[in-house]
């Protein structure tokens, strides 16, 4: 590992990135107290951050599949919303990586 | 200064000019983004024809949980009991299965098949341990393959050489993308209706924000010169952690370090986020239903975010489940929003027009298997064989996936060496991308869940539980 010079100055930005190296530190001790006592589980339910993906979930069906919502939107409208939403955000992307170097 | 146009050509002619060979129809029987696609569509045909058939079922084995009073020893795997024959017949027809998919695939790529199906019995094998430490009762609800995955590759790679006759084997980019390409089905675009205008407000309207958001914090002000890794966490943090992260990795082309640190940072806050978050809700007694928004709009593991929103109450755990479903299906249309990016924008040098045919060359292809197995599952498939039978396919090919993935997290590891890794910290600016996104992660979701489900602006809907 590089030592740092005496001369190289401690800008904010270093200040920042040592504070976030010290913080995830602590968030893996504090993650691993958690799993070791077995932290955040509800009764009735036998799974949790390691089901990564909705399918992951044993019996993912019951959480799923049921209707739980009367949606009044059409279908149609809520994928043309999903669409230009989508299309308006990749313009702002594209542009602001251009315009802010 | 003129614009210089991309030239689709097998030879070089200058460093400001793209060399790309032309597309011929035989790639798709010789290129691996191709065979991912084709050896996935297999796997889900023959699943389907066995659900709609009812005649066989096709489905991937795995062990049982394991470690406690309830589930039992892990020997129960190795006794010669009914559980330890239907566990490893399972598992033997899963190696059958993946064997020949990626054995005759590595023979249309022009490598040899036998040193590959060697190779490939060897990394099964290391993988099934994986899957077995992953199967404790409480390493499977917390970390799961991938982590382990990685932990078990990192230690051969790092304390002895991984040998010559595995290697073949070490294909993580084919294993992801057929992964990914068996995800694709579970990817319902007609959820996109089960919470209305307040799913999609939460999930869709947030999450572009908060990637753009990363983006401009980890390569304008951080100044980080890994933009692949950028891309990596800011799609971990904003949709759905390491399901995300694998996708947006295949689709800008990251590095395997890139993927193993943004899965890594994720499980960790996923732990403390699903533990500290309900927590939090019920200390300021905020309602349910924007708690369990929040929950569903920010925790990055999808059973964390059921079990989190659970901790609030059924309502809660209703609308966290539903706001996640929603964030589900985003995963292809960011893969391939940042596919797009990376092809037109980042990969290209200054003043570079980049044509249709280079776009197309460089575009990635198993992200179009991964939308049209979406698509059909989600139009064709939903509708005319009903949701129950589209389920139970789903539930069947799941398996299938989950391997594909634990074979690519175990090539990470096997390819991985601590210095590489230290490498990637770039000073702790990394973390700083993935903290301070997702405090702006927890800031905007909370705002957008309240505006919607506080009653104050728009009526409350109506949740049954």
């Amino acid at each position: 590992m590089k030592k740092r010079k005496s001369s190289e100055p401690l800008t904010p930005l270093k200040v920042v990135c040592t504070a976030g190296i010290l913080f995830f530190v602590a968030a893996i001790f504090v993650a691993v107290y958690m799993m070791a006592n077995n932290m955040g589980q509800v009764p009735g339910i036998d799974f949790g951050p390691g089901q990564y993906y909705y399918t992951d979930i044993p019996g993912w069906q019951k959480y799923f599949l049921p209707d739980h919502y009367e949606n009044p939107v059409p279908l149609g409208v809520l994928i043309f919303m999903f669409f230009v939403w989508g299309f308006l955000m990749y313009r702002l992307w594209t542009y602001l990586d251009q315009k802010l170097k | 200064m003129s614009k210089k146009t991309t030239t689709v050509s097998q030879t070089p002619i200058n460093d400001d000019v793209v060399v790309a060979e032309k597309f011929q129809l035989s790639d798709m029987l010789h290129k691996e983004d191709w065979l991912s696609i084709w050896g996935a569509f297999i796997i889900i045909a023959i699943a389907s024809l066995g659900v709609i058939s009812g005649a066989f079922v096709f489905k991937a084995g795995t062990f049982g949980k394991w470690g406690d009073a309830d589930h039992g020893s892990f020997l129960k795997f190795f006794n010669g009991s009914e559980t330890c024959f239907s566990t490893w017949g399972g598992i033997l027809l899963t190696l059958i299965a993946l064997i020949v998919i990626f054995a005759v695939s590595n023979q249309l790529m022009g490598k040899s098949i036998a040193k590959y199906a060697v190779a490939f019995l060897g990394l099964f094998v290391l993988t099934c341990l994986v899957r077995l430490i992953s199967s404790q009762v409480t390493f499977s609800k917390y970390l799961e393959y991938a982590f382990w995955a990685l932990i078990l590759g990192l230690v051969i790679s790092n304390l002895m050489k991984v040998p010559d006759w595995l290697k073949p084997a070490i294909q993580t980019e084919f294993y992801i993308k057929t992964g990914l390409v068996l995800m694709g089905a579970s990817v319902l675009f007609s959820n996109i209706q089960k919470f209305g205008l307040y799913g999609l407000g939460i999930a869709w309207a947030v999450t572009p924000v908060v990637i753009i958001f990363m983006w401009l914090l980890g390569t304008k002000y951080l100044k980080m010169e890994n933009k692949r890794m950028v891309m990596t966490i800011a799609a971990a943090t904003s949709v759905c952690g390491t399901s995300a992260a694998i996708a947006t990795a295949a689709a800008c082309k990251a590095k395997k370090t890139d993927l193993t640190f943004a899965v890594g940072i994720s499980l960790i806050f996923t732990v403390l986020m699903m533990v500290g978050m309900p927590l939090f809700c019920k200390v300021v007694a905020l309602d349910p239903m924007v708690g369990g928004a929040w929950i569903g709009g920010t925790v990055d593991s999808t059973g964390a975010v059921v079990l989190a929103g659970n901790a609030l109450g059924e309502l809660a755990g209703q609308v966290a489940a539903l706001v996640k479903m929603i964030q589900n299906i985003l995963i292809g249309f960011v893969a391939f929003a940042v596919a797009v990016f990376f092809t037109t924008k980042v990969d290209k040098t200054e003043n570079q027009t980049v044509g249709a045919s280079e776009i197309w060359h460089r575009f990635p292809k198993f992200i179009l298997g991964f939308l049209g197995a979406s698509l059909f599952f989600s139009f064709v498939f939903q509708n005319t064989i009903g949701v129950e039978s589209t389920a139970k396919i789903l539930s069947d090919i799941k398996e299938f996936q989950t391997w594909c993935f634990a074979l690519a997290f175990t090539c990470i590891g096997l390819e991985t060496n601590f210095k590489e890794m230290a490498e990637q910290f770039q000073g702790g600016k990394p973390f700083v991308l993935y903290i301070v996104g997702q405090v702006f992660n927890l800031v905007l979701t909370f705002v957008v869940a309240w505006l919607l489900l506080s009653g104050r602006i728009f009526p409350i809907p109506n949740i049954t539980v």
